[in-house]
């Protein structure tokens, strides 16, 4: 449930909204769960929380989706005021995990959810393409490119000439 | 391996998503290659900068409540909640505390959860294990594209292939008219034991095969067991296992199961 709530949380990068579509997504999932026909409700779960996410970015943020064609919106990160917002953001150690957290965020939402999936979550390529409902092939690229955007991204940050 | 290919597959290798000789390979090409060296090691850097410090989100409080009032169940625990509070860093992934949540929120779903997960707890550690690596093996053989190593519909192509490779005779069928044709053979890997890989198509799906010797005397029945996301079959006669794995629905892959099992 808190692999629901934290992924929900990344692909809205809002508080507010994260909470609404993981109330609705468990909801739902209790609603329709059975346990004799699924094998593995972790990535099930976790499939309806997408999915309900991205319904609501269709109706509510349109201009985040689809950002394949259209990528330097995410070049902008989000909102700052929104972000500070969070306690989580409050704690955070350093400007290392500030920059790679900021960085992931202004990935694409297509990016952002393979990778949380991968990197946080655990799950394996076969069942983020089940979670995406996208090939193999393209969780594999997907994540080759999110990685590479996060290395261009902190190295952006990183000041010249202080290798440590 | 190319520099290319090598760049192309890294990331499978990083994720442990390779299968095994193309994962030697790439190793081997990093080891001699500066620009791949480095660019692996700037992967490996990153991905552990990801596991310490990206924040992983835990559930309000305030949402539980919600939560558990959309859902009529018991209040749960008071420590609980305040224990998820704090931020975790990524990775600390704690499933028996999971558990106990959806225990908590919901009892029905709970208990069919149980169902679902009870049969893995009584199969001996060894049998998960050696699940657990067969089934990587079939993920690995689709995403790498090497899927056969002899590429031939032709049982009389392919099991001769398999003798001076191995040193024990594989049966080899093409169940073509049964809708289940050969597509080629492939030398894998499970535990450390080298297997023979027999593998079918079904429509848009991959069926591997594997056969190897059993160091136990004696036939076991036919086990069938799902995990992330494949099905598979397994049982042992005349001395050798038999694994079927496949993302085929359950009947489908029975049916192919029950082919190979009828043969001499």
């Amino acid at each position: 449930m808190e692999a629901g709530y934290n992924l929900a949380r990344w692909l809205l990068r809002n508080d507010h909204d994260a909470e609404d579509i993981t109330q609705e997504a468990i909801v739902r999932a209790f609603r329709f769960f059975d346990g004799f026909s699924c094998d593995n409700p972790r990535a099930w779960l976790l499939t309806v929380v997408r999915n309900s996410a991205y319904t609501f970015l269709q109706q509510n943020r349109a201009r985040e989706l689809g950002t394949e064609f259209n990528e330097e919106i995410h070049s902008e990160p989000a909102a700052k005021g929104r972000v500070a917002e969070t306690p989580e953001v409050l704690v955070m150690r350093s400007a290392e995990q500030r920059h790679l957290n900021q960085a992931v965020e202004s990935l694409p939402v297509e990016f952002r959810e393979v990778f949380v999936l991968r990197e946080m979550e655990g799950l394996s390529y076969k069942e983020i393409a089940d979670v995406a409902r996208i090939p193999m092939g393209t969780v594999m690229s997907r994540l080759s490119r999110a990685r590479q955007r996060l290395q261009a991204a902190l190295a952006d940050r990183e000041p010249a000439g202080n290798a440590s | 391996m190319s520099c290319s290919e090598t760049r192309r597959l890294i990331d499978a290798y990083l994720d442990s998503e390779l299968d095994l000789r193309g994962a030697l390979e790439l190793e081997a090409h990093i080891a001699r290659c500066p620009g791949c060296g480095a660019e692996e090691h700037g992967l490996r850097e990153l991905q552990a900068s990801v596991r310490a410090n990206l924040i992983r989100y835990a559930l309000p409080p305030q949402l539980e409540a919600r939560l558990h009032e959309a859902l009529g169940a018991e209040e749960p625990a008071a420590s609980a909640v305040s224990e998820e509070k704090r931020p975790v860093a990524a990775m600390a992934v704690r499933p028996m505390r999971r558990s106990w949540k959806w225990a908590a929120l919901a009892p029905a779903a709970a208990a069919a959860l149980l169902v679902v997960a009870a049969p893995r707890l009584w199969q001996p550690r060894s049998e998960a294990s050696v699940a657990d690596a067969v089934i990587a093996a079939h993920v690995r053989s689709l995403l790498a594209n090497h899927l056969t190593d002899v590429a031939s519909s032709d049982q009389h192509t392919v099991k001769p292939w398999f003798q001076g490779k191995l040193d024990y005779s594989v049966a080899v069928t093409d169940w073509a008219e049964q809708g289940y044709p050969l597509a080629g053979g492939r030398l894998d890997y499970v535990e450390d034991t080298a297997a023979a890989a027999l593998v079918y198509r079904r429509a848009q799906h991959v069926v591997n095969l594997f056969v190897w010797p059993s160091k136990r005397i004696g036939n076991e029945p036919l086990q069938h067991l799902s995990r992330r996301g494949y099905s598979a079959y397994c049982w042992a006669k005349d001395g050798m296992h038999y694994w079927a794995v496949s993302d085929l629905n359950e009947a489908e892959l029975l049916k192919f199961v029950e082919l190979v099992r009828r043969q001499g």
